[in-house]
């Protein structure tokens, strides 16, 4: 069949795993030479963005793509108005975890630093306890010894990075993995996105099957 | 033609969509409320809530239900551009309006734009047959407002992984193929007689954005863009204790300049 849509996806840890699950899915990885960042669709395989895991959702739901690969992380902290969450892909597992180089829940209002305000808002609001957020956009793991926060709120895969950095999880706050969501437009008008969800679906399936031998 | 050129013409057909929209809507006997773009430290994120409040304000025994009415306007997005918006509704006794009569309006009205039928497709959902299905599967009242919340936020996933067996109501069917499907839950329903020159779809997890719709709910899409250039249903509301229904839909002028261009 000729291919009409486009599927973007987030960079980064989703995009690693990613390919693996594209290819499971019959679909041929594009060649590239690492720099290309969009792959139009063709006869062989529905077409491909690479974007920020964070721009994903708005470019579904503008219609750009047709469907997006992205961090369920981001789609709470992002939200996802205007786009259909339709499978968990369950691959790029982690969680959101809230770390400290001590391990005890903080004692009395607290800084926590995070590239994730809002989740990190909504979870200490259900605790109601007070905290102030400083939001930064990488290297966390430092804020705790450089003296900006006691407390990050974080993604973690392993926890090898938590460790090395002289860190402790004090609590866990969601798991997260890769998500397919769709425009709820091209969802609902053309059968191809039936055939790309379809093709997910027995991909996640495959990997699952991988998994457990 | 230059670049000023280009941009002056594009103001023009979005001015121009919107006088076509508004002479229709006159026309047709509607008549034109006018709803706060700022108000309760919000920004206007929905026309129909503003003009039954507005309306609901007047002595109920001195509005000559049921009415005709329409409000223009950009809506608010949060993280989005506003969406430029005329809001169309049958308000009070529109049980007397059938659902297909107002899908013939929405027909009528965009026919006078110059978009291909080939490219429309209109998907219906029904919140009254949603809860009907849920409940003849057996789901309480409870998990069934969990189920609707969560297939309004946009968690289709939400049917696959709690009810495998009814996804084929929750992706789009064409007519006959869902009152197939639906009349093996529920007693046989019949759809609305409605006569569209576009594809027609049915689509249970379709529930409209807002939480007062309770019925028959539609969107009208273009197949080339990710936008809907409509969206509506039938809703009840209240308004000082008192229950106000009505019908309608909203066009979203900036996707239908999208499309014509």
């Amino acid at each position: 069949m000729t291919h009409e849509l486009t599927v973007a996806v987030a960079k980064g840890r989703v995009l690693e795993e990613f390919q693996n699950l594209w290819e499971l899915a019959g679909w041929p990885w594009p060649v590239t030479n690492g720099r290309a960042l969009w792959f139009p669709p063709s006869s062989r395989a529905p077409g491909l963005i690479i974007a920020r895991g964070q721009d994903i959702p708005m470019l579904v739901q503008r219609g750009i793509a047709a469907f997006g690969v992205v961090g369920r992380d981001i789609l709470e902290e992002k939200g996802a108005q205007g786009v259909l969450e339709v499978l968990d892909l369950h691959i790029a597992r982690c969680h959101l975890a809230l770390a400290s180089p001590v391990d005890h829940w903080p004692d009395g209002p607290v800084r926590v630093a995070t590239k994730y305000p809002n989740i990190a808002h909504r979870y200490f609001a259900e605790r109601q306890h007070p905290i102030e957020v400083v939001q930064l956009s990488g290297s966390l793991e430092l804020a705790p010894h450089i003296g900006l926060a006691p407390y990050i709120v974080d993604i973690v895969q392993t926890g090898r990075t938590l460790s090395h950095h002289h860190l402790v999880e004090v609590a866990r706050i969601m798991e997260s993995s890769a998500w397919l969501i769709a425009n709820p437009a091209f969802w609902r008008t053309h059968q191809e996105a039936d055939v790309v969800y379809q093709g997910f679906v027995a991909a996640v399936t495959r990997l699952e099957e991988e998994c457990q031998r | 033609m230059c670049k000023v050129e280009q941009w002056l013409r594009a103001n023009r057909r979005q001015y121009e969509v919107f006088v076509q929209v508004v002479e229709h809507l006159l026309a047709s006997g509607f008549h034109p409320v006018s709803t706060d773009l700022y108000r309760d430290h919000a920004f206007r994120r929905d026309h129909t809530e503003a003009m039954v409040q507005v309306l609901g304000s007047f002595e109920p025994a001195s509005v000559p239900w049921p009415l005709k009415v329409f409000s223009t306007g950009p809506l608010f997005r949060a993280g989005q551009a506003w969406l430029e918006a005329v809001d169309v509704e049958w308000l009070g006794e529109p049980a007397e309006t059938k659902d297909a009569d107002v899908v013939q309006f929405l027909v009528d009205l965009v026919s006078g734009f110059r978009l291909e039928a080939r490219d429309l497709v209109i998907v219906f959902g029904h919140l009254g047959w949603l809860q009907r299905v849920l409940d003849a599967k057996g789901i309480g009242e409870s998990e069934r407002r969990q189920a609707i919340e969560a297939l309004r936020q946009g968690c289709w996933s939400w049917i696959s992984s709690h009810w495998p067996d009814l996804v084929s109501l929750f992706r789009p069917l064409p007519p006959s193929q869902f009152v197939e499907e639906i009349n093996r839950w529920i007693e046989p329903i019949g759809l609305p007689a409605v006569q569209t020159p576009w594809t027609e779809r049915w689509d249970l997890s379709l529930t409209g954005q807002w939480d007062y719709y309770h019925g028959i709910v539609f969107s009208l899409y273009h197949r080339a863009t990710g936008q809907a250039l409509a969206n509506g249903g039938r809703f009840e509301m209240r308004v000082r204790d008192r229950a106000i229904d009505g019908i309608g839909f909203t066009l979203y002028l900036d996707a239908f300049r999208a499309v014509e261009g």
